[in-house]
């Protein structure tokens, strides 16, 4: 055989596998959707109401407060847990409690081992984020049956006590809904849907989905999805995807992002390509940082985000554990407030001072969570 | 004797790119990676072009080029490091801690310049620590700059709070990635005129001088190299080093494109940069690989990719094929080892 049939040869068979590879790209793959926590009982509704009126300078008759609370996290670095341990320490240093964070970093193994560390230190609550919802149920579930109320946050996960989260597919709708009026308002009733997603949750699945029903349900058949684009909830994927998205479908006028950075991220691709900023509204959710606060005061086409409030969630992962350690039963899920957040009423929920923005508790407990599950 | 003439018994092989009188265009095509590279090109090119309207437009072109311009820029350094039969896993780091660094260094004093200048400065640094641990401690460095990987990654996590915002707003800032260099005729974004540049320099640098052909001794049989009076030390040194500043330009138009230095960035971005150098005719074991390859490696992987978001597809295909075709690369160039051998 001479050389160059051998590269022949290898040169076929290396277009096959691309060949392959393209074709095997148009196998979708579905994603589970969020597990139903049911309707709560009567008792756990009572429960869930005490949770949200808990005052540490004034905890009911007979209460033991826990000395010692963990919080298993997955990927600290993040703004978004860097905030909401804030709202962690905080609340838990005004009930007087020794909270601490062990960060997995997305390691399941990591996540799981941390678990176990807690468990031999005797801690009196467990806050628990899952790297990976189903992977961790066994693990919580174990070390449910020390007795030890174990408070999970973001996603649920088999053997925990509550899940502390906002309701994300009415979150999305909810944001949806503001961005519906809004396109009939100023961008002539038409909304060409870019949304920067990450299909691997089911959590960020819900968002999106809400999103789309929402804008749905006030433009129709006017509201169309040009294209779903994975940005792996990272800035610079996210502004990549956006990037190729925006070339095959420059007439996207609204951009939805699961986080911050994907909004973010899908704005900044539109910007670079030269489009008319003017006719773009940007529609981001979370807006746990100042990137996002800032970009809804520079009056910019980041118009409006579903705002999760994570120093308030940190806060009712506290209570909820101080809660739960004290015998109170509560819901499958703790349901924590989200609304549509934009310049004219962000002063009502954060007071800025420098480059600070201090949440104000009492504006975000109002907000209704009628409905949401 | 001098490093030059010592350097040409070594060259046992055909350079990539030459051909034997009489070879038709295909033979010359599929005689070399590069051409090989380049036929594969053409094909996804065209059937990128039936399936997507939108592929071969201008915008298009401008966005895959500007997106090839960050891997390529690291690439051009990452090809020298191969050649010398070294690697470097920590430029993918770079993209976050330089990005955080340079752009706090502009928000504090309010020049583009600053960091620019910051963002080499770490790469001289970075690369000369990758180098004195590698060839002062014997210690091979794919351990040590997977080292530096981790220890910039936490580096970049605990010096920002997630992401550091552009507080600075240079106007001049943001043309760096999304500005055209040459609007007329045709709009030739910036990253594309800087990886150009780049590209003519490292493929004259690899090909006309002697410190080029010192490196391909050099990674073909360092011993030989060292006995015939070439500074392995030095020239590996340059390397490292070369590789870490590449990288921390390219942070710094990746903080551009992002208007932010984000401390999560550049994830996998160590492998896109080895798999498409390994693509590009490059070998672990050192003493091949050309710029050319390099570019063109990259520009595939590109097209793959923009042609999995032009099409719909799921954008996570991009990390499978840039795997696979890694996979494909390795084990094509143990191929083509074993046939020159028994040749």
């Amino acid at each position: 055989m001479t050389k160059t049939s051998l590269w022949r040869g290898w040169a076929a068979r290396f277009a096959l596998a691309l060949v392959a590879l393209l074709a095997l790209g148009q196998i979708a793959v579905a994603q589970d959707a969020t597990p139903s926590a049911g309707s709560p009982t009567a008792a756990q509704m009572e429960g869930d109401a005490l949770v949200r009126s808990l005052d540490p300078t004034a905890p009911p008759d007979g209460w033991t407060i826990p000395a010692k609370v963990g919080h298993v996290t997955n990927y600290l670095v993040h703004e978004w847990y860097q905030n909401l341990t804030k709202g962690e320490q905080a609340r838990a240093d005004e009930w007087g409690i020794d909270f601490s964070i062990n960060d997995a970093n997305l390691d399941l193994t990591k996540s799981l081992a941390a678990v176990d560390d807690y468990l031999a230190q005797d801690i009196d609550v467990l806050n628990f984020t899952p790297v990976n919802e189903e992977a961790s149920g066994p693990k919580i579930t174990e070390a449910a049956a020390t007795g030890i109320p174990i408070i999970c946050e973001s996603s649920p996960t088999d053997g925990c006590t509550t899940l502390v989260s906002i309701d994300d597919y009415a979150a999305g709708y909810k944001v949806g809904v503001w961005a519906g009026d809004y396109v009939n308002e100023n961008l002539d009733g038409k909304a060409v849907i870019l949304d920067v997603g990450l299909p691997a949750l089911s959590t960020t699945v819900n968002r999106s989905q809400g999103f789309i029903d929402g804008i749905t349900s006030v433009l129709g058949e006017n509201a169309t999805v040009a294209q779903s684009v994975d940005g792996n909830g990272l800035k610079d994927v996210a502004v990549q995807v956006s990037a190729d998205a925006l070339t095959a479908h420059p007439d996207v006028n609204v951009i939805f992002g699961i986080n911050d950075d994907s909004a973010l991220g899908g704005m900044q691709s539109y910007e670079a390509a030269g489009l008319d900023m003017d006719k773009l509204l940007v529609v981001g959710f979370g807006c746990e940082g100042n990137a996002c606060k800032d970009a809804l005061m520079e009056g910019g086409p980041y118009k409006v985000s579903a705002a999760m409030f994570p120093e308030y969630q940190g806060r009712l992962l506290i209570d909820a554990g101080v809660a739960a350690f004290n015998g109170t039963e509560l819901a499958p899920h703790t349901i924590a407030p989200s609304t549509p957040m934009t310049a004219d009423n962000l002063a009502d929920y954060y007071t800025k001072d420098g480059d600070t923005y201090t949440p104000n508790f009492d504006a975000i407990a109002a907000i209704s969570i009628e409905g949401e599950k | 004797m001098s490093a030059e003439q010592a350097v040409r018994p070594t060259q046992v092989e055909r350079p990539s790119g030459t051909t034997r009188t009489g070879d038709s265009i295909v033979q010359r095509l599929l005689s070399s990676p590069e051409g090989y590279l380049f036929t594969f090109i053409v094909v996804v090119w065209v059937f990128l072009a039936i399936k997507s309207t939108v592929f071969l437009t201008e915008r298009n072109i401008g966005v895959l080029l500007s997106q090839v311009a960050l891997i390529a820029i690291t690439g051009f350094g990452m090809t020298l490091l191969l050649i010398a039969r070294e690697v470097d896993l920590s430029v993918g780091s770079m993209q976050a801690f330089v990005g955080v660094v340079a752009m706090q260094a502009m928000n504090q004093w309010h020049y583009l310049v600053v960091g620019i200048v910051v963002a080499i400065l770490l790469g001289v640094i970075v690369g000369s620590l990758n180098s004195a641990l590698t060839l002062k401690l014997g210690i091979t460095s794919f351990i040590v700059t997977l080292a530096m990987m981790q220890i910039l990654r936490g580096a970049a996590y605990t010096s920002t709070n997630a992401a550091v915002q552009n507080e600075h707003k240079l106007s001049s800032f943001k043309r760096v990635f999304n500005g055209a260099a040459i609007e007329n005729p045709v709009r030739i974004p910036w990253p594309v005129v800087i990886m150009a540049v780049f590209f003519v320099i490292f493929s004259l640098i690899l090909a006309k001088t002697t410190f080029g052909r010192s490196l391909y001794a050099l990674g073909s049989n360092p011993e030989a190299a060292a006995l015939s009076g070439i500074h392995v030390w030095r020239l590996k040194t340059i390397c490292f080093i070369v590789t870490s500043v590449m990288a921390g330009l390219s942070a710094f138009m990746l903080i551009a494109r992002m208007n932010s230095g984000q401390n999560n960035a550049g994830f996998g971005f160590e492998l896109q940069v080895i798999g498409a150098v390994l693509l590009g005719g490059a070998s672990l074991a050192g003493g091949k690989g050309t710029i050319l390859g390099t570019f063109l490696a990259t520009l595939l992987l590109g097209s793959l990719n923009n042609g999995i978001t032009l099409m719909g597809y799921n954008p996570n295909w991009q990390w499978a094929v840039t795997g696979i075709i890694i996979l494909v690369a390795v084990f094509l160039d143990s191929i083509r080892r074993r046939y020159t051998q028994e040749s």
